[in-house]
């Protein structure tokens, strides 16, 4: 029974043998084929050469070779210098004026009289006399301690002969005399103007009066001097004026007229003060100076220039008396080293004008013309 | 022991508060100061509130502008005094002068005319405010020479010292002794005299101290020099100013 069970079973186990027969000899086949390509590859492998050597492995650098922080830092460092050098050097070749009274006093053969102030209430296009309508100002008294540093010049001597003159013209020649004129004549002296800078007069315009006669007509004759004097605002100060541009103004200040007109000027004034043509261009200012007491020499701040100061050291040797006062000196403080530099501070007489000066600061700043 | 005694106590007076100002323009129409003796009157209230006991008006004599004489200032002196009875005022009045160092006032030193002073022989003087004077050492030996002590006033003001301290010592050190104004310490007239007033208390160059009061703004500003760091330090010298 058992065996007969077992007979009718082999067929189908028979098929079912074939059919896994079948499946091994497939995947037999596959393997093989896999083994073979194995070493296919491995022949091929192993007859590859590579074309480098790998001789150490690369480094790695933190720090860019390139650009060079240092060295950018080092240019940027000297070019900022170089610039910074440079730029002051510029300024200081083309700044060839005389910006403090510490600078021209430095190496000025001659004495330094004072300072000035600049005139700051209002734009002038003419010298005028200022000195009668602010007494108060920080002008007048700066003027006034010039007349007392003139007393000391020249000591004991009643009567005077001041002769002002400058570099060129626009360093506040004709101010400069007709306002301490101006002072001299308020201190009880009986004073006269004299407008000699007959190819550039302005005495009269200070004065706002007329110009028709004047030195030029009286030294050749043709006006007396009674008729030219003319009064000013202030009681004890007369002036002269220039008179119509002579051809020869040289020649004429060369006559003899010329110190007799002087020596009769002193019988009735006890000082006698001549705006006198600037130095720099022609020679009739430098006659005057020699003649005078008190001769004065204007520099102004920020305007005259350097060489100026090579003139009066070359003038001082001829004429030693020279004095040299500097106008305009600026009001502003400027912080500077070792000091505050030449400012002046506040008018004499503080608390006019103090305000004032503020409100026109910010105005200047913002453009506003007052 | 008298004497010990005594410093002492000058030094506890010294440190409180300064009782006597030595240098205002309160006597009324002379110069530039108070202009009515109504306006000097609210001066001297403005002082005795501030804790003054005595005051020196000091009314400026300059050849040109305020040509005062020890005549015209006793004048005033004495209508001012007047006013204070009439308002029961405390404040005590005295007048000297502020001189203008000018041709004027080297004359009256040259002729030797008695000088108005205040308290032993102090004779306070001005010079120019931007210019030096030429006339500085003749006049020091002048007013030395003749018993004055000589009081520069303000020094902190004067624009020609400016460019070195050391200008400042030379003078200092010529025998003038120097008042400083109150009103520089707060920077009142300018930031440089308040720099230059500073350093002079720092470097003990400082004797009185003065308000150089003209009118009542001045006053107002005291309101805020009076509570300055430099203020107290000056308070801390030796001054002047209650011996007067």
């Amino acid at each position: 029974m058992q065996v007969e069970q077992e007979v009718l079973s082999l067929p189908s186990k028979e098929t079912e043998f074939t059919r896994l027969k079948r499946f091994y000899s497939i995947y037999e086949k596959f393997y093989l084929l896999l083994m073979e390509k194995e070493a296919e590859f491995g022949i091929a492998k192993a007859g590859t050469i590579p074309n480098f050597v790998i001789l150490s492995p690369a480094l790695n650098n933190p720090n860019p070779i390139y650009p060079k922080k240092f060295f950018i830092y080092i240019s940027g460092l000297g070019i900022g210098i170089f610039l910074g050098i440079s730029l002051i050097a510029i300024r200081y070749l083309l700044n060839d004026t005389i910006s403090t009274q510490k600078e021209l006093e430095r190496s000025l053969h001659a004495s330094m009289l004072g300072g000035i102030p600049e005139y700051s209430k209002e734009k002038m296009e003419v010298s005028k006399l200022v000195v009668d309508k602010n007494p108060k100002s920080a002008i007048s008294e700066a003027l006034r301690s010039v007349r007392t540093n003139l007393e000391f010049i020249c000591p004991n001597k009643k009567k005077k002969l001041i002769a002002v003159t400058s570099t060129v013209s626009g360093e506040g020649k004709t101010f400069v005399a007709s306002n301490l004129s101006g002072v001299i004549a308020l201190s009880n002296q009986k004073v006269i103007l004299l407008d000699l800078d007959m190819r550039k007069p302005k005495v009269h315009l200070a004065f706002e009066k007329e110009n028709f006669k004047g030195m030029s007509t009286v030294l050749i004759g043709k006006h007396t001097l009674e008729e030219c004097i003319q009064p000013t605002s202030i009681s004890n100060l007369s002036f002269i004026s220039a008179g119509p541009t002579p051809p020869n103004p040289s020649e004429l200040i060369l006559r003899e007229e010329f110190d007799l007109l002087i020596k009769r000027l002193f019988e009735i004034y006890d000082v006698v003060v001549i705006d006198t043509p600037p130095v720099g261009l022609v020679t009739d200012g430098i006659l005057i100076l020699r003649k005078a007491d008190i001769p004065l020499y204007v520099v102004r701040t920020d305007y005259s220039k350097k060489s100026a100061k090579r003139n009066i050291n070359k003038l001082v040797k001829t004429i030693p008396k020279l004095c040299v006062l500097m106008n305009a000196l600026k009001a502003i403080n400027t912080y500077g080293y070792g000091g505050y530099g030449y400012g002046y501070g506040y008018g004499y007489y503080e608390g006019e004008t103090e305000k004032e000066t503020i409100i026109s600061k910010i105005k200047s700043l913002a453009g506003v013309k007052a | 022991m008298f004497g010990l005694f005594k410093k002492k106590d000058k030094e506890t007076v010294a440190e409180d508060s300064l009782f006597v100002d030595m240098h205002s323009h309160v006597l009324p129409g002379i110069d530039d100061g108070a202009d009515s003796p109504e306006d000097a009157l609210e001066l001297l209230k403005a002082f005795e509130q501030f804790g003054y006991k005595k005051l020196i008006a000091t009314p400026h004599i300059m050849g040109d502008f305020f040509r005062n004489t020890p005549e015209i200032i006793s004048e005033k002196l004495q209508e001012l005094q007047c006013l204070i009875k009439d308002n029961n005022l405390s404040i005590k009045l005295e007048a000297a002068a502020e001189y203008y160092l000018d041709e004027w006032f080297m004359a009256k030193l040259r002729s030797g005319e008695q000088l108005l002073t205040l308290g032993s022989n102090y004779l306070l003087f001005e010079t120019s405010y931007i210019n030096e004077s030429s006339f500085l050492d003749e006049a020091l030996f002048l007013m030395k020479s003749q018993g004055y002590k000589p009081v520069m006033a303000h020094p902190e003001r004067y624009t020609y010292l400016y460019s070195d301290f050391s200008l400042f010592k030379k003078i200092y050190e010529k025998g003038v002794l120097f008042q400083v104004n109150i009103n520089s310490l707060s920077g009142y007239y300018s930031k440089a005299a308040q720099v230059f007033a500073g350093k002079l208390i720092d470097n003990c160059m400082v004797d009185m101290l003065g308000s150089d009061c003209h009118g009542i703004r001045h006053i107002e500003a005291m309101k805020k020099a009076r509570i300055s760091k430099h203020y107290k330090k000056a308070l801390q010298l030796n001054l002047l100013n209650n011996y007067l």
